[in-house]
């Protein structure tokens, strides 16, 4: 899949860790800190940017996100953040949405990661500590009697 | 950190814990990843946080690191009363712009109603993530009792009321003590050993008195800010709370602090003739103390607590040289000065930066602003001075005036 654009604008050839191409604008792309300072090094002039952490899934995602976050500086501020409410609901399910905030920790896109994180945090706010070990595969490493130990410090907030 | 190979659940792995094994990479590494879970970690409640420490140990170090338990409140008052801002919602969200929140229509801003008591409590003063609330008079026109509320963890300890003090030497008196309590938590950070904000409320009697002291008088600064001498009765209960306080100097089973081999409180008058406005310093030096807990604090006294909120007078209530003497000579900072103050006035940084003839003096001020904003919020800890939206347009009246 490729995306083009009509504008005279700078393109720019992002590849996925799969070998995915996607085409975007400069302006859109540049919304990620980590593709900016790669097309002020000079990056970008030989061929495509390749970005080996994030999946062409993820990544058609994110573009999605940049683009609609470019191009609608003028737009209601109100009619973005139910777009953002969509785009993330649309992500579905936590392990969606962990893809996406690595993908936008790596890409270094603030809007975005502010976005998921509050999403996962809501995610998680309700759940049990063994829910959220289950949800993100986390060890628990205390010892029975330190595991009830700081429960037990921390009682107040299970109540 | 690399994610564990095995997914051994412990202590009682149950077995429908293991039913869903998750293959997902990313997945399996962000419970792991530090930068990517405290991104996620700072949208958390106190709450939920303190719940989440059982997850596992580095989950447990990473939110003792992370988000040491709140030191201060906010509190916000409106016409008809009285409301804080609680700990977990202070960590809600870093970009809480409190400039917008009208007391009567916030969702963030509640009233206490966990005295029983029809009339709910009234919020009189807050130190270091305690309350200090007061029932309303009763029939005699007398204040029944006081409570000393730790709204983080809900529980609240009642104390008798505290009215004995009188109100001029009271703000250095809190000072004093706060600064002392200070340095105890500081060598913490977690709220279970936070000497203030647990230790009080639900454990030893002996140092109820003092923090309970420090709380009323955080308050009582509002009015009394210093500005004033101090008479020799109350700086002798000054010391007295001071040498007797078993706490601050106390081991914990984190921190040592040591207890300092000598006390002294210095004062400095000088009254300006212009506005009559006061120009105070006093100072507590706490001798022979480990170099954690070498708190000379500096209790810079301000115009009349009603001037205070310009900046023009906040200002020139310092006097720099003497400001930079005491920085040389291991001076701490005046942190503390900033969290009375700001608990009872707010001051707006573009005030602040407009008061241009003393930017040099300004921007040691901001300095320690910045440390208090720390204080104040657990996670800004690299936010600059004026990064932290609405923080300083949150205005204290003098409606808290029973």
């Amino acid at each position: 899949m490729s995306i083009t654009t009509e504008n005279n604008e700078k393109m720019i050839t992002l590849m996925s860790s799969d070998g995915e191409e996607f085409v975007v604008e400069e302006a859109v792309a540049a919304q990620s800190q980590t593709i900016k300072h790669l097309i002020e090094d000079g990056c970008s002039t030989e061929g495509s940017i390749p970005l080996p952490n994030v999946t062409g899934r993820v990544l058609s995602e994110v573009i999605q996100y940049c683009k609609k976050h470019s191009s609608s500086d003028d737009k209601e501020e109100k009619e973005l953040e139910a777009w953002d409410a969509e785009f993330v609901k649309a992500a579905d399910d936590h392990v969606a949405l962990t893809d996406l905030m690595m993908a936008a920790n790596f890409l270094d896109i603030k809007g975005l990661l502010d976005l998921v994180a509050q999403t996962l945090a809501n995610m998680i706010t309700g759940k049990s500590p063994e829910e959220v070990r289950r949800m993100w595969n986390i060890k628990n490493d205390f010892t029975p009697e330190e595991a009830e130990k700081v429960r037990k410090e921390n009682q107040w907030a299970f109540e | 950190m690399q994610p564990a190979s095995t997914l051994e659940i412990s202590p009682s792995p149950s077995p429908s814990l293991r039913k869903q094994p998750i293959c997902q990479s990313a997945a399996e590494i962000i419970g792991y990843n530090e930068d990517v879970l405290t991104k996620i970690l700072t949208h958390l409640s106190a709450k939920t946080l303190g719940k989440f420490r059982c997850v596992s140990k580095h989950w447990n170090s990473l939110i003792s690191h992370l988000f040491p338990p709140p030191r201060a409140l906010i509190l916000h008052t409106h016409r008809k009363g009285c409301w804080a801002i609680e700990p977990e919602h202070v960590f809600v969200s870093p970009s809480i712009n409190f400039n917008n929140h009208q007391a009567t229509e916030a969702p963030l801003i509640r009233s206490l109603t966990f005295v029983d008591e029809p009339l709910g409590a009234d919020i009189v003063g807050s130190s270091n993530g305690l309350l200090l609330c007061r029932k309303p008079k009763d029939f005699y026109d007398r204040f029944e009792l006081c409570y000393v509320y730790n709204p983080n963890t809900k529980q609240y300890r009642s104390c008798p009321p505290i009215e004995e003090l009188s109100g001029d030497g009271a703000a250095v008196t809190g000072l004093a003590i706060a600064a002392a309590s200070l340095v105890a938590v500081n060598t913490t950070g977690n709220a279970i050993y936070d000497p203030i904000g647990s230790i009080v409320v639900d454990k030893s009697d002996q140092i109820e008195l003092p923090m309970q002291v420090a709380v009323f008088l955080i308050q009582r600064n509002r009015h009394a800010l210093i500005g004033r001498a101090m008479d020799e009765h109350d700086t002798q209960k000054v010391l007295h709370f001071l040498k007797i306080d078993p706490d601050y100097s106390t081991e914990d089973s984190i921190g040592l602090v040591k207890k300092p081999n000598s006390i002294e409180l210095v004062t400095n008058f000088e009254k300006k003739s212009r506005c009559g406005s006061f120009n105070v310093t006093g100072t507590i030096r706490l001798e022979g103390a480990s170099s954690r807990a070498t708190p000379t604090v500096r209790a810079v006294g301000k115009t009349e607590p009603e001037k205070v909120s310009s900046s023009r007078d906040f200002a020139t209530g310092v006097n720099k040289e003497r400001l930079v003497a005491k920085v040389n000579n291991k001076y701490v900072s005046i942190a503390l000065l900033f969290k009375v103050n700001m608990d009872l006035h707010m001051f707006k940084a573009s005030v602040v930066e407009e008061a241009g003839v003393l930017e040099d003096r300004v921007v040691e001020l901001q300095k320690r602003c910045c440390s208090y904003q720390y204080l104040l919020f657990g996670q800004a800890k690299d936010a600059s001075f004026a990064q932290i939206p609405g923080t300083w347009s949150v205005t204290m009246t003098d409606q808290l005036e029973p």
